[in-house]
């Protein structure tokens, strides 16, 4: 199964405000693509825009040569899984109850006992089998995070698209979830994380596309991208890159000056657009 | 001996049997029916084709109805009435309530298993009808229709008498009614002021409405010569009391039901509704209570109603137009009285006098009466002195009471009325 | 592993129990149902003896499904005046009571699952059947039929009160629709409905409405006023063969698409964006949820007035028992809503006899403090 997720030249707006501007990236099967990016900066847009959630005013998005739209949203369903931010249950579900709504595209009729198998597998891989018939609601944030997780993983889905899974998550549970992502990528699996954390990110993406300003400033791989000019030119912050002492990835460290590691900005100035904009003179950077 | 012995016995039997099947109920009013035979069909107020199997068991879901159904003479025959059958007083004390005329429920009437419904067109749910005809209960739809004014107890009056199969009685009390209007009519024909009076619904503290043209009180208003200030005032049917249309209205007198003032807890409270105490007849005290089946009923008791409203509207009202002079009367002493149309009216204590005057008379204490009077006179005065006179003089029970008194001056009618309004105030 | 395998087993076996137990739910439900409607058929203001009322029942039953079945019962009995006999008895119980309370059923169980339907599709937890201005866009038409004076009746030139009260049903089935829609195009924004500005919009014009209809209560006369109070506090004293007729296919197209949508339903719980990832076309089932349920409340309301709170609270007090799960929930809500609806109806004419209560004042005087005891044990059991 070829599993390749194509974004042409996505464009994206509400107003006058440009949420996504020109953004072209490609994701295939086996590999993880890392978004990162400021707040802000357009990350969750793009995401929604690759899902499906929103329509792109110019650009398309392909999935495995097909535009988005072509797709019936059951047939979409068992080809992508989409990772909320924040999941809510408006209704006294059970956690198992929730992640069983993951096999739902795969249902005719009612579930067999091989989906309440995947169902619990997957419960059990995100370490919430134990939860399974506590009230979804009365679960605390990391729990329903990985309940959430366990739901998009029962879907088996040829591509997961992510959208801060980690978010809520203790540091266990990050690297948890990761290397899940990881497992799946071997198996084929096409995988794109928004990401706040880039250690997290440089450890466990093969590729990491930044995003700032609605635009894709860089993709490519952890070492192409995260280098102190790009991430201080995008976020703002004077950081050092060392190497990670086990793997084989860039380690990010924020740099602090005075104990202070950012400055407050100045009125009417926004700090990263003119940092970027001197970078861009010295650093050609890498457009994907 | 033996066989002698059971001959009486055989004779006893057929007289007993047949005085038993003479004053049997069922065949007595058959004999009411004047010779008709049921079953009869009739077409009923709203056009529909009605066959009366048998009168033994009648529901009315009206109170007008019952009262005309009453006064034919059938107040045996129901089985059920509504609870705005107040008249005869004592009726909703012996006959099992079926509901209000305007919230009837098809169980409730069915449960009484009449042999026929009456109801008005105003009574609701109209389905409910239907819903007995499907139980084969035939219904008779009453007129009650503001168009025909205040001849509407009238057109009443012959529907349930020609349903009742007595249609010779409906004549006769239809007439009576007719009269008693006409009484009213006259009364009134001469007096010269126009009171303004207004009619008021309150039920509760949540209900206020005034009445305009289409109601049976326009109607009432109209027959006593006085102007509807609702109606006056724009009011189509009934509208919302507020200030500003009392104050629009500003009339003297307001005619309310007894229920309705019960209902908002005394004249008072009345008195405290927007707008109604800034009016002459709040400071007046001009806020007449009837009951309310009496005043608005628009049944057989109409005419008196409009009598005992033209008493009360017209202070300077004299009755000269429906006496009914020349009559004759015998009095406490047995003798026989003929009146003729008397100069005027003479009474010989205050109490006497008082009554006098309240059935529409101007009257005085007993002094030195013109000639051609009227006296009035109680047994123990010195009656016969003024007889000898050559006065008319007409003598009643020391312990007289209204309905004596109005006989004794030829006016029954009035007496009714004069009684309904005392005990409506 | 081994203790993996035992958990695994030991939800599976749950999951297995379920279905039979959600059956024998539905079957229990059923049986009540059946119980209280004979209860229904022989209870009113006129005493008719069981046997009489269950003889009568299945020989009219037998009657209408052509099989050749007599009770015996004898029908020629002459009807003495002031005396019930056996065929006003017959014809009260096939005319004015089975209507009647299969009437009050049908409306309990549109309602409630018009009400379980919204909730889920709108995921708000108090939405209810009312709310999306069904309810009192139904009432409006019907009080405008009032106010105007029309009546089909004519133009057929006939004035039977069915035919009014026939052109009030059309005006506030008509108006209900129209309501509802007009809720919707407001909602809709950019292609898309809010649920929340939904609700909003839906209290904005039932605010109107309850305006419109006080305003005609004001200025209509008493006769009228009686006609506006049946539409705004509800009655099945006026429901006739006719009127059922009506309403069933409305409530049966209901009552058999909506499970079909009951797992779609459940997704929806989870968001709109998250149960479109799962596949489930949002805008599309909400509409359809609502259309339905526009339909459905529309014909209720159109032949029994507004009855309230039975849309709102049966899907509450289903989940309190059964959790959450439509294809439970919404079955059981058809049960319960139509159980209820018969016994609000039965107590209503009943308790002041020789008179009627509205029943909807019946439904809010139980589901207002059914309602509060809902909500706070459901508190309890979440903390």
């Amino acid at each position: 199964m070829v599993n390749h997720l194509d974004a042409q030249h996505l464009q994206y707006h509400i107003g006058k405000a440009t949420l996504v501007r020109d953004i072209s990236l490609q994701v295939s099967g086996g590999e993880i693509l890392a978004i990162v990016g400021p707040n802000g900066a357009g990350k969750t847009t793009l995401l929604k825009l690759l899902a499906g959630d929103l329509y792109p005013q110019s650009g398309q998005v392909l999935l495995n040569g097909q535009p988005l739209h072509h797709h019936k949203p059951l047939e979409l369903a068992r080809h992508r899984a989409v990772m909320p931010q924040q999941a809510s249950v408006s209704l006294d579900f059970t956690a198992y109850e929730v992640a069983l709504m993951g096999r739902h595209p795969h249902i005719r009729g009612s579930e067999t006992r091989e989906d309440h198998r995947i169902v619990e597998e997957a419960l059990h891989r995100t370490e919430v089998l134990h939860l399974r018939e506590q009230l979804y609601a009365t679960l605390s944030g990391g729990e329903k995070a990985r309940v959430t997780l366990a739901r998009v993983l029962a879907q088996q889905t040829p591509i997961l698209l992510l959208d801060e899974p980690t978010s809520t998550l203790d540091l266990r549970h990050q690297h948890m979830t990761m290397q899940i992502m990881r497992e799946r990528a071997k198996t084929g699996v096409a995988v794109v994380a928004v990401l706040h954390d880039l250690n997290l990110a440089a450890m466990y993406a093969d590729r990491i596309g930044m995003i700032h300003s609605a635009q894709l400033e860089f993709i490519g791989t952890p070492d192409e991208v995260l280098t102190a000019p790009n991430i201080h030119a995008v976020f703002g912050l004077a950081v050092e890159v060392l190497a990670h002492p086990t793997h084989q990835c860039p380690l990010i460290v924020p740099l602090a000056t005075n104990g202070h590691v950012t400055t407050p900005p100045e009125i009417g100035a926004s700090a990263g657009r003119k940092v970027l904009a001197d970078q861009r003179v010295t650093s050609a950077p890498h457009l994907g | 001996m033996i066989r002698q012995l059971k001959l009486r016995h055989w004779l006893l039997m057929v007289m007993v049997l047949s005085l038993l099947v003479l004053t049997n109920p069922l065949h007595r009013s058959q004999a009411q029916d004047g010779g008709t035979t049921f079953p009869i069909t009739i077409t009923d107020a709203t056009g529909n084709e009605v066959t009366i199997e048998s009168i033994d068991a009648i529901a009315s879901g009206s109170g007008d109805v019952t009262e005309i159904i009453a006064a034919l003479g059938f107040e045996d025959n129901l089985v059920g009435i509504d609870i705005s059958s107040t008249y005869p007083e004592d009726l909703l004390d012996r006959i099992p309530e079926i509901g209000f005329a305007r919230r009837l429920a098809v169980e409730s009437i069915a449960a009484v298993n009449p042999t026929v419904f009456f109801c008005t067109e105003t009574c609701s749910p109209a389905s409910v009808f239907d819903q007995l005809r499907a139980l084969n209960i035939p219904v008779v739809i009453i007129p009650d229709n503001s168009e025909s004014g205040i001849d509407l107890p009238l057109e009443k009056i012959t529907m349930v008498a020609a349903a009742l199969g007595v249609p010779e009685q409906g004549e006769a009390l239809r007439t009576q009614v007719a009269r008693e209007i006409e009484w009213a009519k006259t009364a009134v024909a001469n007096v010269t002021e126009e009171p303004t009076i207004l009619f008021l619904y309150v039920r509760g503290r949540t209900l206020q409405l005034v009445s305009g043209t289409n109601t049976p009180a326009y109607d009432l208003i109209a027959t006593v010569d006085g102007i509807d200030v609702g109606a006056a005032a724009g009011v189509v049917g009934y509208m919302p009391l507020s200030a500003e249309v009392m104050l629009n209205a500003y009339p003297e007198y307001i005619v309310m039901f007894q229920g309705s003032v019960d209902s908002a807890g005394g004249l008072d409270k009345v008195k405290e509704l927007p707008g109604v105490g800034d009016t002459p007849a709040a400071q007046n005290d001009h806020i007449l209570v009837f009951d309310d089946q009496f005043i608005l009923g628009m049944s057989t008791r109409t005419g008196l109603a409009a009598l005992a409203l033209a008493v009360q509207v017209h202070p300077t009202m004299t009755w000269e137009m429906d006496m009914p002079y020349p009559y004759s009367y015998t009095d406490a002493t047995g003798t026989e009285i003929s009146v003729e149309s008397p100069v005027s009216v003479y009474a010989t204590d205050e109490t006497l006098l008082t009554t006098v005057q309240e059935l529409g008379f101007h009257a005085e204490i007993l002094d030195t009466p013109v000639e051609g009077s009227l006296i009035v006179a109680t047994q123990s005065a010195d009656w016969a002195s003024w007889r000898e006179a050559g006065y008319t003089v007409v003598v009643v029970n020391d312990t007289a009471d209204i309905p004596e008194i109005a006989a004794a001056l030829g006016v029954p009618g009035r007496g009714e009325a004069l009684i309904a309004r005392k005990a409506t105030n | 592993m081994i203790g993996k395998l035992a958990v695994w087993q030991a939800t599976t076996q749950r999951y297995s129990r379920l279905l039979p137990a959600r059956i024998a739910l539905l079957l229990v439900l059923l049986v009540i149902l059946v119980f209280i409607s004979l209860s229904a058929v022989s209870t009113g203001a006129v005493s008719i003896q069981r046997d009489v009322v269950f003889k009568v029942s299945v020989d009219a039953m037998a009657e209408k499904l052509h099989l050749d079945y007599d009770s015996g019962l004898d029908y020629t009995a002459r009807c003495l005046p002031g005396q019930s006999c056996v065929q006003r008895d017959a014809a009260l119980i096939r005319e004015i009571r089975w209507p009647r309370v299969i009437m009050a059923g049908l409306v309990g169980a549109s309602l409630a699952i018009a009400g379980t339907a919204l909730q889920g599709a709108l995921r708000n937890p108090l939405a209810d059947p009312g709310l999306i201005g069904a309810s009192s866009g139904a009432a409006v038409g019907a009080v405008t039929a009032i106010l105007l004076g029309v009546n089909i009746g004519d133009v057929l030139h006939s004035d039977a009160p069915a035919l009014a009260r026939l052109t009030q049903s059309l005006f506030a089935f008509a108006a209900a629709l129209i309501t509802t829609f007009g809720v919707f195009r407001l909602a809709r924004w950019q292609g898309r409905t809010d649920s929340t500005s939904l609700l909003l919009i839906g209290l904005a014009i039932n605010t109107m409405a309850s305006a419109y209809i006080g305003l005609a209560t004001f200025i209509s006369d008493i006769r009228e006023v009686n006609d506006i109070v049946f539409w705004t506090l509800g009655s099945f004293a006026e429901i006739f063969w006719r009127d059922v007729y009506v309403v069933v296919p409305f409530t049966v197209l209901s009552v058999v698409v909506l499970p079909f949508l009951a797992r779609q339903l459940n997704l929806m719980t989870l968001g709109e964006a998250e149960a479109q990832h799962l596949g489930v076309n949002a805008e599309r089932l909400r509409m359809l949820c609502v259309a339905l349920a526009a339909m459905t409340v529309g014909v209720s309301v159109a032949f029994a007035g507004i009855i309230g709170f039975v849309g709102l609270v049966v899907p509450h007090l289903i989940r309190f028992f059964t959790g959450p799960d439509h294809r439970i929930v919404l079955p059981a809500s058809v049960l319960t809503g139509a159980i209820l609806m018969i016994a609000a109806d039965l107590w209503a004419r009943t308790v002041a006899v020789p008179t009627e209560v509205p029943v909807g004042i019946v439904t809010a005087l139980f589901g207002g403090p059914v309602f509060l005891v809902l909500i706070i044990l459901s508190r309890r059991g979440r903390s």
